[in-house]
């Protein structure tokens, strides 16, 4: 918690100091799976992002709420060894202006350390729009999670999980990098229902421009039927 | 606009039907202890191995018994041990590398897993002490960990067999004979995963 208040704290100095543009939004998302045999798993994800607040720049201009999209996604994943993912998936993306869709393919290992569970996640993905080149991005995400009481999450124990992910995007002739951090506190209700919350930073577009710094706030639900 | 209304709909209903689930619960379950709450007896007996770090506790629930469990480090390695709920001493494990068994009974340990696996991988082996706490502290400060008492051995390794690939923890006695084999259950990776 006091990594996510520090976090807070540090993107509110920086926005009144800096050139870059700042924008403080909020993404709740429920992932809902279904084992489909000992090997393949179907899982159906909703989200939506939210703007609560953008200012463009040091003096620019500052705007209030706006609904900026809903995700739907299917991904089917298959175990590959022990603890390892292998998926595949399609997002529809809907916003004001139309839909964008997206295709993407990632690979999960999870290694478990007393404790601790370490995941690396790459992923690879084409987005297609209506007006827009194609948008190729990869990624890379190192997340640990640590239970709070045992050596495991146990049902109704809290966790800490922390992620770090690296994006790195190519789209006509432009290129991005984007650096995401999040903490988060989550609670394991019953060995298929967990709940997380916390905040997402997000840094990118500071390769050509001063760049854009992104707070989210998130509250992810997991079910497994 | 609609359809954002809709999955906070849905988040309300999950968080509403969260006050129905809490009801199942998993079998075996494992809490940390503050050392005020272990017994007093087990925490005298945990002062006799005069070990080099601070004890972690905690407590394990099965479904048969609820144990007690100290771990930590020794000057012959990372040992747990397992007392009663009454603080009666039940056994102590120490962590060791493959080389340390006998070659004699690591080949009836891996001729057994030969036979029951595809394909094996060792990820731990702990040599496992039952006896008294002096027994057990004698051992610990021998100069070889097979006198003057013949561990059993507790291992955990990676296996695939027809059904694909577990983690599983067995259990062989003194003569490297097999005895007991569990599946290691892991929870979802979904939030690892998405």
């Amino acid at each position: 918690m006091r990594a996510a208040f520090t976090l807070l704290c540090w993107f509110f100095v920086m926005s009144g100091f800096t050139q870059s543009d700042k924008q403080l939004l909020s993404e709740p998302s429920l992932n809902l799976g279904y084992k489909l045999s000992s090997e393949y798993k179907l899982n159906v994800g909703l989200s939506s992002r939210q703007l609560f607040r953008e200012k463009e720049g040091f003096d620019g201009n500052v705007s209030g709420y706006e609904y900026l999209h809903s995700d739907v996604s299917a991904d089917l994943s298959r175990d590959v060894g022990l603890n390892n993912k292998i998926q595949v998936g399609y997002l529809l993306r809907q916003t004001e202006d139309g839909r964008i869709h997206r295709l993407r393919q990632r690979f999960t290992i999870v290694r478990n350390h007393n404790a601790l569970r370490l995941s690396h996640r790459f992923g690879t993905e084409q987005t297609f729009s209506f007006n827009e080149d194609t948008e190729y991005r990869a990624r890379y995400r190192i997340a640990p999670e640590i239970a709070l009481a045992g050596l495991v999450v146990d049902p109704e124990e809290f966790y800490l999980k922390a992620t770090n992910e690296f994006v790195v995007a190519r789209q006509g002739n432009d290129s991005d990098i984007e650096i995401r951090v999040s903490p988060n506190v989550g609670y394991l209700f019953t060995s298929g229902l967990k709940l997380e919350s916390g905040v997402t930073y997000r840094f990118d577009e500071f390769l050509d421009t001063n760049g854009r710094h992104r707070l989210f706030f998130g509250l992810s639900g997991y079910y497994n039927f | 606009m609609t359809f954002g209304k809709h999955i906070l709909s849905v988040f309300i209903i999950l968080l509403v039907s969260v006050s129905n689930t809490l009801g199942q619960q998993k079998v075996e379950r494992e809490y940390k202890l503050d050392e005020a709450e272990v017994p007093l007896k087990a925490r005298n007996q945990i002062d006799v191995f005069e070990l080099e770090s601070k004890f972690k506790w905690y407590k394990e629930r099965g479904i048969d018994e609820t144990t007690i469990e100290a771990k930590g480090c020794s000057a012959v390695g990372f040992i747990s041990i397992e007392f009663t709920e009454a603080g009666d001493l039940i056994d102590a494990e120490l962590d060791v590398k493959m080389d340390v068994i006998p070659d004699e009974i690591w080949q009836n340990i891996s001729g057994f897993l030969d036979e029951s696996y595809l394909k094996w991988t060792i990820r731990k082996i702990q040599l496992q002490y039952q006896g008294n706490t002096s027994q057990i502290h004698t051992q610990l400060i021998s100069t070889t960990p097979f006198q003057p008492n013949e561990p059993y051995y507790e291992i955990v390794l990676k296996a695939r067999n027809e059904d694909g690939v577990e983690l599983y923890e067995l259990l062989f006695d003194a003569e490297g004979q097999f005895l007991k084999q569990s599946t290691i259950i892991f929870g979802p990776i979904d939030n690892l995963q998405f």
